[in-house]
């Protein structure tokens, strides 16, 4: 099982790979940056980023929309509730 | 100029194939034709179900019982649903009746959708059960517009009728050359027109396997992904969340993809990262389009997995298709050759169009300008023709920058120069000026991340910054930047994901 912390970094090189263009803004997030309105994810970002921890962790999302995640902090803890 | 005649694509098609590609009149010519032939193929694959030719048939003649009228009367339409089976049969109950289907996005709020009872004249609405809040206003307000939900069968089945090409067929939304949401009309021949377009520029177009990702509301998907899917003998696979899209390609293993840009290059990176073809091992094309498509992709993706990205141009006005690019490798930065039946002009650049794939008009609006004085439409595009007859869009008029000079430059025409550097994920031209009240031509550009980090250069912004200069000053002289800016974040975007271009002067 692994740790928060181990699933935050994890969920970062996931987000450098699905926006590299805020390769500096994502580097230096922690769990209260905001994926909108911090890192300007847009739709096809999130659905990305959704694809990419479904094929990393082994998890599948419930119908998830941008609405559903406000930080960073929100994605690892519904990751961390899926591992569970 | 008459555009060319469809022989010009038949090199590209497999000999007896491309004999099977007519025109038709009607949907309902092309889908009578479809149920004949193909009865016993799957149409439709939509939430673990599946429909063959010969039992949507069934299902649509059931709800044309609900929805035809006691007279003679052609009725105008709703068809209120997201993508699912229950749109394809709306769509086709309506249109196979000589009707007039009026596409209502899935996203839609009552208010706009009670709007568009009065606007378009609704006789009634096909509405899908999960909306049906949102037509509260309609049925309080309109009681004489039939709301009808979209899981009701008839008890008997009615034939098809057999409406003349010109008949309307479909209205859609469309953002217009002015930006202005409109309504634009098709007829059945202009339908027909774009669903056949589909079929040009590729070898195996019968008996494929689409995939649907895009909106049946928008002309891309209504026509390229549905009408040419259904025409062909094709089976269409509904994926009713994009998230789920790898895992419905991973179990439908379609070999067709009609894709705009942004996700074809999702799906490519995904790839990379993974290390394996997302797409999977059947996929022969994507057709891409709805916004520029970046060379590049062209190239790798036929590089990594030998999928033919298939670039063309088109508007709701025209029936989705213009243009479509079958010599994708050596001319990719083309939206291809002009598909048969339409004549062009071009004005100052701008491109005119006439044709049977256009639309009669926009519904209720004023015409000022929509038209020049020959009744060829204007499409806002900058578009340039090269010794092959394939088009180039240069850019859009109302963002053309007149530099004090007087000279004319076309943003779109020269991010696409900047852009053929594979380390540039974005760019925007823009006239902006200095401190000195000195008007300038600045660029500034999005880095391509992974693809920096794939060679290992450590100075981005000075290794960009030499590969840039050295593009513009390729350049001529008055098109070249002054400035050069490397972002470190993405550009402001359009609600439709388009970069929102800067006005600084």
């Amino acid at each position: 099982m692994l740790s928060r912390a181990e699933i935050f970094e994890k969920l970062k090189e996931i987000l450098l790979f699905a926006d590299a263009k805020n390769s500096d803004l994502i580097k230096n997030c922690d769990e209260n940056t905001k994926l909108v309105t911090d890192l300007g994810f847009n739709s096809v970002s999130v659905l990305y980023m959704v694809i990419a921890i479904e094929e990393s962790f082994g998890i599948v999302f419930d119908n998830v929309s941008m609405n559903d995640f406000d930080t960073i902090g929100d994605v690892v803890t519904y990751i961390e509730a899926r591992l569970k | 100029m008459q555009s060319p005649t469809k022989e010009i694509f038949k090199k590209y098609t497999d000999p007896e194939q491309f004999g099977r590609i007519v025109d038709r009149d009607s949907v309902s010519e092309m889908w009578q034709y479809s149920v004949d032939r193909y009865p016993d193929t799957v149409a439709i694959e939509d939430d673990g179900k599946t429909y063959t030719y010969a039992e949507t048939e069934a299902d649509v003649s059931r709800l044309r019982t609900i929805i035809k009228s006691d007279g003679d009367k052609v009725l105008r339409v709703g068809i209120y649903c997201p993508n699912s089976y229950d749109f394809v049969r709306a769509f086709l109950a309506v249109t196979t009746l000589g009707y007039t289907a009026v596409i209502l996005p899935a996203q839609l709020d009552s208010m706009t959708v009670f709007g568009c009872t009065m606007k378009y004249g609704l006789d009634a609405i096909i509405y899908h059960p999960s909306l049906r809040e949102n037509t509260a206003i309609v049925a309080e307000k309109r009681p004489d517009v039939t709301l009808i939900p979209s899981d009701t069968q008839g008890d008997t089945l009615t034939e098809m009728v057999f409406p003349s090409g010109d008949t309307p067929c479909v209205i859609m939304f469309t953002g217009g050359t002015t930006g202005k949401s409109k309504g634009a009309q098709l007829s059945n021949a202009a339908v027909m027109q774009g669903t056949v377009n589909g079929c040009y520029g590729y070898r195996d177009v019968f008996h494929q396997r689409y995939l649907l990702i895009l909106p049946l509301s928008h002309v891309f998907g209504l026509i390229r992904n549905l009408t040419t899917s259904l025409y062909t003998g094709s089976t269409l696979f509904i994926c009713r969340n994009n998230k789920d899209m790898f895992r419905d390609i991973a179990a439908f293993r379609p070999t067709i993809l009609v894709a705009v840009p942004a996700l074809a290059e999702m799906a490519l990176n995904l790839s990379r990262k993974f290390k394996k073809n997302m797409l999977g091992d059947s996929l022969k094309a994507i057709i891409c389009g709805a916004a520029a498509v970046p060379p590049y992709l062209i190239r790798e993706y036929h590089k990594e997995f030998g999928i033919m990205l298939l670039p063309g141009y088109g508007l709701t006005e025209s029936a989705n298709l213009v243009s479509g690019n079958p010599e994708y490798l050596n001319k990719s930065e083309s939206v291809g050759l002009m598909y048969p039946n339409q004549e062009y002009k071009i004005v100052d650049g701008e491109l005119l169009l006439k044709g049977r794939n256009m639309m009669s008009g926009y519904v209720g609006e004023e015409e000022d300008g929509v038209y020049d004085e020959e009744g060829f439409f204007r499409t806002g595009d900058l578009v340039r023709v090269d010794e092959d007859g394939f088009l180039y869009i240069t850019g859009r008029i109302k963002e053309i920058i007149v530099l004090p000079s007087g000279e004319n430059i076309s943003p779109a025409e020269l991010e696409v120069k900047f852009l053929e550097l594979n380390l540039i994920q974005d760019a925007q031209v823009y006239e902006d000026v200095t401190g000195n009240g000195t008007h300038i031509l600045a660029l500034e550009v999005v880095p391509r991340m992974p693809e920096i980090a794939r060679l290992g250069i450590e100075n981005i912004g000075q290794h960009l910054t030499a590969a840039l200069e050295k593009i513009n000053n390729a350049l001529p002289t008055f098109q070249r930047v002054s400035r050069i800016i490397i972002r470190d974040s993405d550009f402001e975007r359009t609600p439709s994901m388009k970069i929102k271009r800067y006005k600084k002067c």
